[in-house]
């Protein structure tokens, strides 16, 4: 009996395929007496060679090497991170459990009718089609119940095209209360900025711009707080849909005035420089946030009576009794109204004022910037400055020829912000920008600043230099000769 | 498979998402009288072109046919004849325009009309006047000449130039036959590398000649290419709104434009 067993035990050990060889110590005695049994060798010492011969034509299919060279396959992350989008999010599986972690409740948050709105601009024949607004509503959607994002609301602002990659720029807002930290992918503007404000450098560290600057505006003007005026919502962008998401800082008032002295075409790299000459006080993702200031308050329309302000809150109210009005009517400039406030030249929607010194006249002390006085909120779009040659800044978008047909959609497209349209069907209104975030105005490049006349020598007289070292007296010098 | 001729359905599909859309309701049209036109104009090929935005919402759709292509001196010369509409549906000629008419054009600026009636008024000074000698008075000015540029000629004009200095193919997708005319080729096996900008040139370059869009003007061109579908966008940034895609996996292209017809003369200023 035992001795059954043991036989048996020995030939399940011999059996234990290997995962190495790809065949099990049995098989390979058995292959090897087949071997000796075929060609019958006729040395004793030739059974070694024999094993090893049969070893290394042993064939198996899952050990050899690839006959075809495996495909190169190319990345295909940003697919995959499209396709995410649709669909319920895929949760993390504990793997102890075997269960899904707990998914946190997703966010509550507002958003416009995304996929009617698609559908308006198809018909308009703007924006970016149906596929693709159908692939922004769902990226949004994702922006929207992310409960770490906690956002009170999104909007798709639009996309901004560039040389090596895109931007779709969505706008967000937060619940009060939440934080709004500060953004990412920023260069230094701030201390890049505050030198050139802050009076005289030392003469030898004043290389930076020529001292005239500096005295003009002593004070820097001060960006607006996060949650007002132009930043009032805060700038989510990534180069694609279900990509990663980075948040654009807040904008300065110093980065819309030079915004509006250059015309540059984006990268598509929020990393990227924009401008040496005249110099931008930030980087690409700056120069972006503040073309988003300037188009969004130019070009966010609402259908004229859709919003009442409410004048103790000082904030938009959809009106409860809005009839929306038949789409070929919603292509004249007076059925739509701005909805956001207007950007001044100080690069600021609400102006600020320097202190006023006593007995000082508020004409004669306040510049030119200070000064200005812009359209109130609800300014419908027949107002706006007209292009030379009396032509209105708005051009109308119509969804049929014939206007007969029922149930159309009416638009306008704006002249100054080539890609800003908005439009509307039915009650369902949407504004969208595609573009390259070029303005339609004549563009003067900077001169280069005047040469100077005389050098400034009161600027290089400094104290900080020791005083020359007084030699030694001559009749010392000559005694020693 | 290789294309013989763009399809439109493809076209938009690929350039949606540079904002190169047409109404829905043209889109649908289209499909109808697209056909139509080419069997009226006796055409081998007509496809649309583009887009030409107008001041009051009418839109000129512009159709591009040819019969025949010949390579000649190193250039390949197509054809082409041009139709324009504004709803989708019914096609009318666009004429061409000779070479005065053309200098003119180029001074017209900003978006045409819409109104394909319209006649712009140019002032020129007249060639043929007694010139003013220095010192004596004139009695009365020369009159300037006054033309009366259509605004289908500056319609026509904008076109050809941008034609001209696009209309991409894909390097080596023609071939030129015994009968030396060009004629798409179909061995064509693909771009090697979509992403470089040698791998598209213009339809006008004699096929073989080796001249890609890498001998433009650099910066004139971006490409996009997503390596993991197979699709390059190729963008002109001289003439925006001017876009073609290439297909890698389908070996199919295309292009639209999209736009107002003016080029962009601030490009130097904006990269």
């Amino acid at each position: 009996m035992a001795a059954a067993d043991a036989v048996v035990q020995a030939l399940a050990y011999l059996q234990v395929h290997s995962a190495n060889d790809g065949t099990s110590m049995y098989d390979h005695l058995v292959k090897l007496v087949n071997k000796v049994l075929e060609d019958q060798p006729s040395k004793a010492v030739d059974l070694l060679e024999a094993s090893l011969l049969v070893k290394k034509s042993t064939f198996d299919a899952k050990e050899s090497s690839p006959l075809v060279p495996v495909p190169v396959v190319p990345d295909a992350t940003q697919t995959a991170a499209a396709v995410s989008l649709f669909g319920d999010p895929e949760l993390p599986i504990n793997r102890q459990t075997g269960e899904p972690y707990p998914a946190d409740p997703p966010n509550e948050f507002e958003c416009e009718n995304m996929s009617g709105a698609s559908m308006v601009l198809d018909c308009l024949g703007v924006g970016l089609g149906r596929e693709v607004g159908l692939n922004v509503a769902l990226a949004a959607k994702r922006i929207g119940e992310d409960p770490k994002l906690a956002v009170k609301s999104v909007r798709f602002f639009g996309k901004f095209m560039g040389l090596y990659a895109d931007y779709y720029v969505f706008e967000v807002a937060f619940k009060e209360g939440a934080k709004a930290a500060e953004g990412v992918a920023a260069a230094a503007p701030a201390a890049a900025d505050t030198p050139a404000a802050e009076g005289q450098a030392p003469a030898a560290a004043s290389g930076t711009g020529p001292a005239g600057s500096a005295s003009a505006a002593p004070e820097e003007v001060p960006p607006e707080a996060p949650g007002t005026g132009a930043n009032k919502f805060t700038y989510l962008v990534c180069s694609a849909l279900g990509g990663p998401l980075t948040r654009l800082p807040n904008v300065t008032p110093a980065q819309v005035k030079a915004s509006r002295r250059i015309k540059k075409l984006l990268t598509g790299r929020l990393t990227s420089h924009v401008s040496t000459y005249p110099a931008f006080p930030g980087n690409e993702a700056n120069y972006l946030r503040a073309l988003i200031a300037r188009i969004g308050a130019a070009t966010v329309v609402a259908p004229t009576d859709f919003y009442g302000l409410n004048d103790e809150t000082e904030e938009l109210e959809a009106a409860e009794d809005w009839e929306p009005p038949p789409g070929r009517e919603l292509a004249v400039p007076s059925a739509w109204v701005h909805v956001r406030p207007h950007l001044k030249s100080q690069g600021r929607c609400e102006v600020f004022k320097r202190e006023l010194p006593e007995d000082a006249d508020e004409d004669e002390f306040y510049n030119e910037d200070e000064l200005e006085e812009g359209p109130d909120l609800l300014a419908s779009l027949e107002e706006d400055a007209q292009l030379p040659g009396e032509q209105a800044a708005w051009t109308p978008l119509y969804s049929s020829s014939s206007e007969a047909v029922k149930k159309q959609a009416g638009g306008l497209r704006s002249l100054v912000w080539p890609g800003a349209v908005c439009g509307g069907r039915e009650g369902v209104w949407t504004c969208v920008y595609v573009g390259w975030g070029v303005k339609n105005a004549p563009f003067v490049p900077l001169p280069p600043p005047p040469v100077a006349a005389e050098f400034d020598w009161a600027a290089v007289e400094t104290q900080e230099l020791e005083l020359k070292p007084v030699p030694p007296p001559e009749d010392e010098e000559e005694a020693e000769d | 498979m290789v294309q013989l001729e763009p399809n439109f359905t493809l076209v938009l599909k690929h350039l949606a998402s540079c904002g190169a859309v047409i109404p829905a309701e043209q889109q649908a049209a289209l499909d109808h009288s697209l056909p139509i036109k080419r069997i009226e104009a006796g055409l081998k090929t007509l496809v649309l072109w583009g887009r030409i935005t107008a001041l009051n919402g009418k839109d000129y759709l512009i159709a591009e046919g040819f019969n025949t292509a010949t390579s000649k001196d190193g250039l390949a010369t197509y054809e082409t004849k041009y139709f324009y509409s504004q709803d989708g549906a019914r096609w009318s000629d666009l004429q061409p325009v000779d070479p005065d008419t053309a200098v003119r054009c180029a001074r017209i600026k900003g978006q045409l009309s819409g109104d394909a009636a319209k006649n712009y008024e140019l002032t020129e000074k007249d060639p043929n006047a007694p010139e003013p000698v220095e010192g004596e008075e004139q009695e009365k000015e020369p009159e300037p000449l006054v033309f009366q540029i259509s605004e289908l000629s500056v319609l026509r004009y904008r076109v050809d130039s941008i034609t001209a200095a696009t209309s991409v193919i894909p390097t080596d997708s023609t071939i030129v036959n015994a009968a030396s005319q060009v004629v798409p080729n179909r061995l064509f096996a693909g771009c090697a590398y979509p992403e470089k900008l040698e791998a598209y040139q213009h339809r006008t370059a004699a096929p073989g000649s080796g001249a890609t869009l890498a001998q433009d003007l650099r910066g004139t061109w971006c490409v996009h290419y997503d390596s993991f579908k197979g699709v390059a966008q190729v963008r002109s940034l001289l003439w925006p709104g001017y876009f073609f895609y290439y297909a890698a996996n389908e070996l199919t292209w295309g292009a639209l434009y999209v736009g107002d017809g003016n080029r962009n003369n601030d490009l130097i200023f904006m990269l």
